[in-house]
């Protein structure tokens, strides 16, 4: 056995808990190492020294400060009665959207149609960027052809960055 | 009555169920508390502010995750870490366990420690304390729920929330740190006596 083995396995050995012939090993590594010997005892005397630390009385008026300083507070309640006024909180945002929509303060239906615009726009915007990509397929090595496409648009989207509002329009057909 | 039953009480609107608590675990909590921080002082006002925490955040605590003390503990170590925090950003104080007086020399009751332990002298048991203190944190908690509040290992884990395999780990690696930390402290002292003896062969010259 080697000295860091012997330090691995210490602790269990202090505890008591390695089988004879393992407690064995350690010994017979002790009594020809001189460096975990003085570990060992270091270790033993500082377990010694712990076991006999004395311990403290809590100070006198101990618990009529703490009751005292506890009257002083509200009584404590369950968690739960917060959850319950999430529940609260939840239904009264729903009542209040469904007054607002019935009182056609909310228009669901234009409000929908505008962000489906919106998504119809980022699809055709992506189907030709797409259509290029293919396009550049046919005449580049297959294994060269992601770089470059990605090498194109990078550049191509950094030199056309100036013309991005009339492209808008290009993509998307006329303006909504 | 259990702990938990006398929580239950508290939150149906009894807060004079929480004296039994108190009565209960405060010897515990100053125990752990002045095995990680300072002085008796410090040790009894974090266990006073760990009462209070515990009283005022007690419908947050949920029997069905840990026990009431588990959480007490934890409530109690988190005092000691942000009162360490604070501690260390404050220039140290030079008076070391001054307040180790006459009157706290009370006779050792603790139920679980084994009879026949001897009692460490004032002077070690100054030097135990002041070299716990330069272990680090979960190594100092760890090694003070055993000795000073004499837990089992499984509580430790649970308290720390940490696997056991990790408590024993903890604790061996805090015992060899004291280790390391006394015996600087022991050649440090030896050095300056030498020096003291030298000194005053000088004078006699
Ligand atoms: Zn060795």
């Amino acid at each position: 056995m080697n000295c860091s083995a012997c330090e691995a396995r210490l602790a269990a050995y202090l505890d008591g808990e390695l089988s004879a012939r393992d407690a064995q090993a350690i010994e017979a590594h002790m009594n020809s190492c001189a460096s975990c010997r003085v570990l060992v005892n270091d270790l033993r005397a500082v377990e010694i020294k712990l076991q006999g630390l004395r311990g403290v009385e809590p100070r006198p008026g101990f618990d009529v400060a703490v009751m005292a300083a506890i009257a002083a507070l509200p009584v404590p309640k369950p968690a739960r009665l917060r959850l319950r006024w999430f529940v609260a909180y939840v239904a009264a945002a729903w009542a209040v959207l469904i007054t607002l929509t019935v009182a056609r303060v909310i228009d669901w239906q234009h409000a929908f149609a505008a962000v489906a615009i919106e998504l119809g726009k980022v699809a055709a915007a992506g189907s030709t960027v797409l259509g290029v990509g293919l396009r550049l397929h046919l005449t580049t090595f297959v294994g060269a052809g992601i770089g470059i496409e990605m090498l194109v648009l990078l550049v191509g989207a950094f030199a056309l960055r100036r013309f991005y509002p009339q492209m808008r329009g290009w993509f998307a057909g006329a303006p909504a | 009555m259990p702990d938990e039953t006398l929580v239950a009480l508290i939150l149906q609107g009894d807060s004079g169920a929480f004296a039994p608590l108190v009565e209960r675990h405060k010897r515990g909590i100053v125990n752990f508390l002045y095995g990680t921080v300072r002085s008796t002082e410090d040790a009894n006002d974090l266990a006073q502010e760990t009462f209070i925490r515990a009283y005022s955040h007690l419908g947050t605590f949920n029997p069905q995750l840990a026990k009431f003390s588990t959480w007490l503990y934890q409530i109690a170590r988190n005092a000691a870490r942000t009162h360490l925090g604070k501690e260390r950003r404050r220039p140290q104080s030079e008076e070391l366990f001054e307040d180790e007086t006459l009157e706290q020399r009370l006779p050792d009751t603790r139920r679980e420690a084994s009879p026949d332990a001897m009692i460490l002298a004032d002077e070690e048991q100054r030097a135990v304390r002041a070299a716990l203190l330069s272990v680090p944190e979960r190594m100092r908690t760890a090694l003070s729920l055993r000795y000073y509040r004499h837990m089992e290992y499984q509580e430790i884990a649970d308290t720390m929330n940490v696997s056991l395999g990790n408590v024993k780990t903890l604790i061996h690696r805090g015992k060899a740190a004291l280790a390391r930390a006394l015996g600087r402290e022991r050649g440090a002292r030896e050095r300056s006596t030498t020096q003291e003896v030298g000194g005053r062969e000088l004078l006699c010259l």
